[in-house]
């Protein structure tokens, strides 16, 4: 029972190198194995997210770049078409002015030339009365009292006419 | 007496077979077959492996080898983590080795040859760690350390410590056959079972993990 057999004793030392080995290329390192490649998956899997992340942040940071540009872009436009319109409608107004000025302006002109022969016209009548009076005067006779008729006469018709 | 005869006959180292003058003994015999089952075993556990989408069995010997690695490698400290695997080596030989009774084969550690040479290679194991980590000179100083006048002390410990290692183990296995006998002797029906339980299963467990506890504290105390 307790003797001591060499040959165990080295075999059995020899025995656990092998299996020592054994364990190693199909349980140890297998496992090894598989956690290393887990771990360098896991570290590629974030090192590609966090890569993602930046670019996405940085897109969202030039988008937000162009959208300002394009309200500052906006902004101009608004700002130059409203001054453009301005000086539309002022320019509108001052043609429309000048124009109603310059009717308004024919307008007299012609209102005064109307007068001018509507004046023309009633001094030539009274002419003709005058010279139709006075050829009657000078072809009737006259009297004190027909002279008298006549001048009433003209002073109505004159008056009239006036 | 029966039961004597029974037991000595039990504990008797028997041989298998002869390779010349070379005897095979039964405990060399049941090691190569734990050899060739753990290899078949692990074989088959560490198939298919996948990164993701993992099976449940590779899940289970996953958590296993981690969960084996960090309980010895707690046990070794970082300094000496490269002797880890050798380490988990032994302890899944002596925990398989002490479940073979279950399997009706004899526990190789019940031969006390078995045990010896673990102790061999348990106590060659950390002199080396010794040497490698301090060089020859800083090995051999340190059998002078804390003071010159313990350097036989440890000297002696060269030889105690594996002497305990082996028969701490060969004593745990043979007393736990031996009670185990004792107890079918008495009730062989149903008692048997519940003690199997602890003898057969947790103490040899057990005794696996002291072995490889004390071996791994000795590395440590080696390299420090």
């Amino acid at each position: 029972m307790l003797e001591i057999q060499w040959f165990s004793i080295v075999a059995t030392i020899v025995n656990l190198v092998i299996l020592y080995f054994i364990l190693r290329k199909f349980l140890f390192g297998p496992v090894h194995k598989i956690l290393d490649a887990r771990e360098e998956e896991v570290r590629e899997l974030t090192e590609r997210a966090e890569a993602r992340e930046r670019e996405a942040s940085e897109m969202k940071k030039s988008f937000d770049d162009e959208m300002a540009h394009l309200e500052e872009k906006q902004k101009r436009a608004m700002a130059e078409s409203n001054a453009k319109a301005t000086a539309e409608y002022d320019r509108i107004i001052r043609e429309a002015k000048d124009q109603a000025e310059s009717i308004i302006e024919d307008a007299t002109k012609r209102a005064a030339v109307e007068k001018d022969a509507l004046r023309n016209a009633a001094d030539q009548e009274l002419a003709d009365i005058v010279i139709a009076a006075t050829a009657k005067m000078l072809a009737d006779e006259t009297t004190e009292e027909r002279n008298q008729k006549l001048y009433d006469d003209f002073l109505h018709k004159a008056g009239g006419k006036q | 007496m029966d039961l004597a005869e029974e037991l000595n006959k039990q504990l008797d180292i028997n041989t298998v077979f002869r390779i010349g003058s070379i005897r095979v003994t039964e405990g060399v015999f049941v090691t190569w077959i734990i050899m060739a089952v753990l290899l078949v075993v692990c074989f088959f556990l560490t198939r298919g492996f996948t990164t993701r989408n993992c099976s449940r069995r590779q899940i289970a010997v996953e958590a296993f080898v981690v969960w084996l690695e960090k309980l010895i490698g707690g046990m070794l400290g970082e300094e000496a983590l490269e002797y880890r695997t050798w380490l988990c080596t032994v302890i899944i030989y002596i925990g398989v080795s002490n479940m073979a009774g279950l399997f009706g084969a004899k526990p190789p550690t019940r031969d006390m040859n078995m045990t010896i040479a673990l102790a061999l290679t348990s106590i060659v194991l950390v002199q080396i760690a010794g040497i490698r980590k301090k060089g020859c000179g800083g090995y051999l100083k340190a059998f002078a350390h804390p003071v010159a006048i313990v350097a036989p002390l440890n000297v002696l410990e060269l030889f105690i410590k594996p002497l305990s290692l082996c028969m701490r183990l060969f004593g745990n296995v043979l007393g736990a056959f031996v009670i185990m006998e004792l107890i079918k002797y008495v009730l062989p029906v149903g008692l048997p079972v519940i003690f199997s339980f602890y003898f057969d299963i947790f103490d040899g467990l057990l005794q696996a993990y002291v072995f490889v506890f004390l071996s791994a504290l000795y590395i440590q105390e080696a390299v420090e």
